[in-house]
């Protein structure tokens, strides 16, 4: 009786079909012979999956494959997910509960996958009836509660009503009545408040079953007689003899045979009517009962031995049984029928070894299973460490010989730097020394150069002084001979300044304008000394008297600037010489100026003197360039870097 | 938690030979700075006696041409003494 409720849903969700079923099957099957398209065809092995199911299992099953086939085909999700669903409804049917969880599982996850919460909570109620088959109380009331909740969220309150019921009943089986009927009142309200006759009628019974277990006949029969009111109301027969069958045993306990008597048999019309023999045992014992009171103990007895027969290779109906042999030990005794009486006792006995042996072995499974459970989990866990183990493994092993691997190219790399700067020191090093080796031998050339330049000034110091004693002692009246004497002699003097100058610079390691001035001013005193009337002005520019000319480039300046000069003093007929040394632009301008008679530059071919001045600005990277006219004076002008 | 404390250690080590590598680029950048001065110096050094070299040689060529100068000089000199003494009788 306690699990009328489960029944009642899965009746409610299939029984609509189940009229026409052969006809609606009938119809998909020409539907499927004109070659739909794939789709439609899919479709059609759902339908016939589903409509099957209340006919033949095993067609169900068959259209049910070659669904699933077509949709994995197609890659409709929310077809297979239906089709799961159904073949989850046929295994049920065909009380093969594991290949039902595991249907409806899958079904469960694809819906999960696309959040079809409608169709989730569906499933998770169905498979919470699954885990309440099998015995799995906490996961069949954890499936429930979020089958309640999706029903919530998507409006369906009828179907949350009546999940809560199946919660009561749960509940009722783990003996907690109170929240068998906290959860129950919830389903009641709502069946109430919307008037849905169908679920309140079971609702009441199983109220009424839980007053019942609490002893609370009064509420008991109180909502025993609701729900037979509704159940009448709305011709559901099966509600109606459980709880004529109920009344009945509580006006048998309240030793009112009469009125369980009559009630008994109004439960025995109905079971008459819609041919449903099983439930007809809890009325024969409820009949047995009255039997006994009214002392009728040989049709009792008869009506006993038979209900023996039918309970004796059952099971589920050993309890049942249990009372029957009762009824036979107390019939027999009233009767006088000792034998009888032993026969039955031992009978119980045996009959409760029975139940104890199932129960050990069924608690024995239990453990079995769950020993083997926990060692499978164990082993699992076992397995999923050592696999955390190796991915660590391999994480570190990676890390490592990265890290190795980056240190090797560091350490590469740091060595052929080491070469690369190893030989670039070389390479320096190498010139210092070359070009150390390369100064030391022009210093010794230098060193010999000096030696000869002093040896040969002290010969031509020697030829001059012997050309003027000659010219003493001789006391030489020919022209042409003094005359050619005083060649010889001015001329060596002419060398004895050259060899001067140039030792002059080639002893400065470097050359400054107030050096040339000083020079110039010395040779312009000697060159000046026949014409005292010329007035000499050498003007520097302040921003060049820390700039330091090399050997060469003095010594070029000052010869040009000394011709010039002469050629001033000789030719222009000048009386006032200017010498302007200027800074413009990183570029040195020299510029030589008189105020003598000038000349045409057109028209006066270079002398040795210019092109000589032209052929030492060049040297040292220089220009020179000469203006001139005639009565304006002659500026020469000296162009070079610094 | 070893594999942190690997990581971490040979990381050290990685960042120390970085530093390390960085450290001799720039005392080796310096070292050749140092030796490019030198260089420079030395250069500078060869390129003035170089000038002196040359001041040298172009006495030398002006000594020689003055050596050819005087030596012709003399010579007439000497011819011009001995026409006169050869004209005077005076060479026996």
């Amino acid at each position: 009786m306690k699990k009328i409720h489960l029944f009642l849903l899965i009746f409610c969700f299939t029984v609509s079909y189940s009229q026409n079923a052969q006809e609606i099957i009938n119809k998909l099957k020409k539907d499927l012979s004109s070659n739909p398209d794939d789709k439609k065809t899919a479709s059609i092995y759902s339908d016939l999956t589903w409509y099957y199911a209340n006919i033949s299992v095993d067609s169900s099953l068959f259209y049910g494959s070659k669904a699933i086939k077509e949709a994995e085909r197609l890659k409709d999700s929310t077809l297979l997910a239906q089709i799961y669903s159904d073949l989850g409804a046929v295994y049920f049917r065909k009380t093969d509960f594991e290949a039902s969880k595991n249907s409806y599982l899958i079904a469960y996850k694809i819906r999960k996958i696309r959040n079809d919460k409608t169709g989730m909570a569906k499933i998770a109620a169905n498979l919470a009836n699954v885990y309440n088959k099998q015995n799995q109380k906490e996961l069949a009331l954890k499936s429930y509660l979020e089958s309640v909740e999706y029903f919530e969220k998507t409006n369906n309150f009828e179907a949350a009503a009546l999940t809560n019921a199946n919660i009561s009943s749960l509940f009722m089986d783990l003996k907690n009545y109170q929240k068998a009927s906290k959860y129950l009142n919830k389903a009641i309200q709502y069946q109430e408040e919307n008037n849905k006759l169908d679920g309140l009628s079971t609702s009441y019974l199983t109220k009424g079953n839980i007053f019942l277990r609490l002893s609370d006949t009064l509420n008991a029969l109180k909502y025993y007689k609701k729900c037979l009111k509704i159940s009448r109301e709305i011709g559901n027969k099966i509600s109606e003899v459980a709880v004529l069958n109920n009344i009945s045993k509580i006006k048998n306990d309240q030793n009112k045979g009469n009125e369980s008597k009559i009630l008994n048999q109004q439960s025995a019309q109905i079971l008459s009517k819609i041919n449903k023999s099983k439930d007809d045992t809890s009325l024969s014992l409820n009949v047995v009962s009255s039997l006994i009171t009214d002392h009728k103990f040989l049709e009792a007895k008869k009506i006993l031995l038979k209900l023996k027969k039918e309970y004796s290779n059952e099971p589920a109906y050993f309890e049942d049984l249990i009372q029957t042999y009762n009824y036979l030990i107390q019939t027999s005794s009233q009767l006088n029928q000792k034998d009888s009486v032993s026969f039955y006792s031992n009978a119980i006995m045996r009959l409760q070894d029975k139940i104890i042996e199932q129960t050990v072995r069924k608690q024995t499974n239990e453990f079995e299973t769950k020993y083997q459970t926990v060692k499978k989990e164990k082993l699992i866990a076992q397995q999923k460490e050592e696999v955390k183990y190796k991915n660590i493994l391999l994480l570190g092993l990676t890390i490592i010989v990265f890290f190795i691997a980056l240190f090797g190219f560091l350490i590469f790399r740091q060595q052929k730097l080491k070469n690369k700067q190893q030989k670039q020191e070389f390479e320096l090093k190498s010139a210092i020394t070359q070009i150390e080796k390369q100064n030391e031998l022009q210093q010794q050339r230098l060193s010999i150069s000096k030696d000869l330049h002093d040896n040969i000034g002290a010969q031509l110091t020697f030829i001059i002084s012997s050309v003027e004693t000659a010219k003493y002692v001789a006391d030489i009246k020919n022209t042409t001979l003094e005359s050619k004497l005083s060649n010889i002699s001015n001329f060596t003097k002419d060398t004895i300044v050259e060899l001067r100058d140039t030792i002059w610079a080639m002893n400065s390691e470097t050359i400054n304008f107030e050096d040339l001035r000083l020079r110039i001013l010395n040779f312009i005193e000697k060159a000046t000394t026949a014409t005292t009337d010329i007035s000499f002005n050498f003007m520097v520019d302040n921003a060049l008297k820390n700039t330091h000319l090399s050997s060469v480039q003095g010594m070029n300046v000052y010869r040009c600037i000394q011709e010039a000069i002469n050629n001033a003093i000789k030719y222009s007929e000048a009386n006032n010489i200017l010498v302007e040394v200027i800074l413009d632009k990183n570029e040195i301008k020299i510029i030589i100026k008189d105020n003598g008679k000038g000349f045409d530059v057109e028209t006066i071919s270079n002398g040795n003197g210019l092109q000589n001045m032209q052929k030492r600005m060049e040297e040292i990277g220089g220009t020179f360039q000469i203006v001139s006219e005639p009565t304006k004076g002659t500026q020469i002008k000296l162009n070079f870097k610094s | 938690m070893f594999i942190i404390i690997i990581s971490a250690f040979l990381s050290s080590v990685i960042l120390f030979l970085t530093y390390k590598i960085k450290k001799e680029q720039e005392d080796h950048s310096i070292k050749i700075k140092f030796l490019q001065n030198i260089i420079n110096d030395l250069l500078e050094m060869n390129k003035n006696q170089e000038s002196k070299v040359k001041l040298s040689d172009s006495l030398i060529q002006n000594l020689y041409n003055a050596r050819n100068n005087i030596d012709q000089n003399v010579f007439d000199l000497q011819k011009e003494i001995i026409e006169k003494l050869a004209a005077n009788n005076l060479l026996d």
